[in-house]
C-alpha cells in the first residue's frame, strides 16, 4: 500500500469520525450575543393590517353616510345619468330643441325676448272669471 | 446549557438569516446550532486548540449576526461565506503567532503533536490531526479544506484568494508532507508495507 493510499484512508477515517464538538458553553455563548444583537421584531402582519384599516375608516364612512342620506347606490346612478345628460345637452344642444322656436318666431330676436318678458299690461286678473 | 434541536431544520440558511434579521427568536438558535460547530470544527482542524477555535468561531458567528440585515440572497452561501470568515481568522491568528511569513520558513517536526490530546476519535485521526498541525498554515488549510471538509478545488481558490493551479499546488505539497511525517508510525497506525 502506498503513502497516498494510507493518507486517503485516514482522510476517509477522519470525515467519518464525528467532528470535533464545541462545549455547551461555547454554544451558549455564541447562542446569547446573536440575541443580543438581534433587530428588533417586525410588526406581525395582523397587526399591520389593523393599522391599515383603521386608517383608511374616516374615508369609508363618509362616502357609506352619503350614499344612505340620498338613497343608496340606485341615487349615485341617477345623479350620474343627469350630470352626463346636462353634459351633453349644454355641449352639443339637440336641434328638435332650438328651431321650432326659431322658426315660429320669424327669426326676430326682438320677438324671442318677448316671450319671455311679462309685457306691462300684463296682469294675472286677466284669466280670472 | 441544554441546546434544543433545531426546529427549523427544513428552512434554508439564508432564509432563515432574513427571519434572524427580522427579528424571529428561534433563528438566532437555529443558525447557532446549524453554523456555530462547523465554524468551530473547521477552525479545530486549523489551529489544533480548542479555545482557540472557540474564540475564532464565536468571532465568525459574530459577523454573521452583524451581516445578517444586510445579507442579499442568492450572492453566496452562507456556509461558504462562514468557511472564508473562519479560514480567514485562522490564518490572521497563526500570522499573528508567528510573526512572519506562513510559508517561508520551515515547521519544525513535532513526533508527539499537542493536538492529539484533545482530539477525540480513533488513533489515526488524533495521528492525523496531529501531522496536519505540523503543515505550514496554507497547506494545512488547503488540505483540511479539500480533503476533510470536501470543498472543489474552485471553491477553495475562492476562499483563499488564490487560483486553482496554488490551491494544488498546495495539497500536493500539504499531502507529500503529511505523508513525510507519518512515515515512521505506519506500523504503530496498524498500515502494512512500513518498509517503503
Amino acid at each position: 500500500m502506498s503513502h497516498d493510499d494510507d493518507l486517503v484512508e485516514m482522510f476517509e477515517e477522519a470525515r467519518r469520525a464525528p467532528p470535533p464538538a464545541p462545549s455547551a458553553d461555547f454554544l451558549a455563548r455564541v447562542l446569547s450575543e446573536g440575541q443580543a444583537m438581534q433587530p428588533a421584531p417586525a410588526a406581525p402582519a395582523a397587526k399591520m393590517r389593523a393599522r391599515q384599516k383603521r386608517r383608511s375608516a374616516p374615508l369609508k364612512g363618509l362616502f357609506a353616510g352619503l350614499g344612505e342620506a340620498i338613497g343608496g347606490w340606485p341615487a349615485f346612478a341617477g345623479l350620474a345619468s343627469a350630470a352626463a345628460a346636462g353634459l351633453y345637452i349644454g355641449i352639443s344642444p339637440p336641434q328638435g330643441l332650438i328651431l321650432p322656436l326659431g322658426a315660429a318666431l320669424g327669426g326676430d330676436a326682438a320677438a324671442l325676448t318677448q316671450v319671455f318678458e311679462v309685457g306691462d299690461g300684463f296682469d294675472f286678473t286677466q284669466f280670472e272669471g | 446549557m441544554t441546546m434544543a434541536l433545531d426546529q427549523n431544520a427544513d428552512i434554508g440558511d439564508d432564509a432563515l438569516l432574513q427571519l434572524y434579521a427580522n427579528g424571529d427568536q428561534g433563528a438566532a438558535r437555529s443558525l447557532t446550532l446549524r453554523l456555530a460547530p462547523r465554524a468551530y470544527a473547521q477552525a479545530y482542524r486549523m489551529l489544533g486548540n480548542a479555545a482557540e477555535a472557540e474564540d475564532v468561531a464565536q468571532e465568525a458567528m459574530m459577523r454573521i449576526w452583524k451581516i445578517a440585515p444586510d445579507w442579499r440572497a442568492g450572492d453566496a452561501k452562507v456556509t461558504t461565506w462562514l468557511y472564508r470568515v473562519t479560514a480567514n481568522l485562522c490564518t490572521d491568528r497563526l500570522r499573528r503567532a508567528r510573526g512572519s511569513s506562513l510559508d517561508s520558513i520551515d515547521e519544525p517536526v513535532d513526533p508527539s503533536p499537542s493536538a492529539a490530546d484533545v482530539m477525540q476519535g480513533t488513533a489515526r485521526t488524533e495521528a492525523l490531526q496531529g501531522a496536519l498541525m505540523q503543515l505550514p498554515a496554507r497547506q494545512r488549510q488547503a488540505v483540511v479544506l479539500r480533503h476533510l471538509e470536501e470543498l472543489a478545488n474552485p471553491q477553495i481558490a475562492e476562499l483563499m484568494d488564490i487560483s486553482v493551479d496554488a490551491v494544488e499546488s498546495l495539497t500536493s505539497r500539504g499531502k507529500r508532507a503529511l505523508a513525510q511525517i507519518l512515515k515512521g508510525r505506519k506500523a504503530a497506525l496498524g498500515f502494512e508495507g512500513d518498509e517503503q
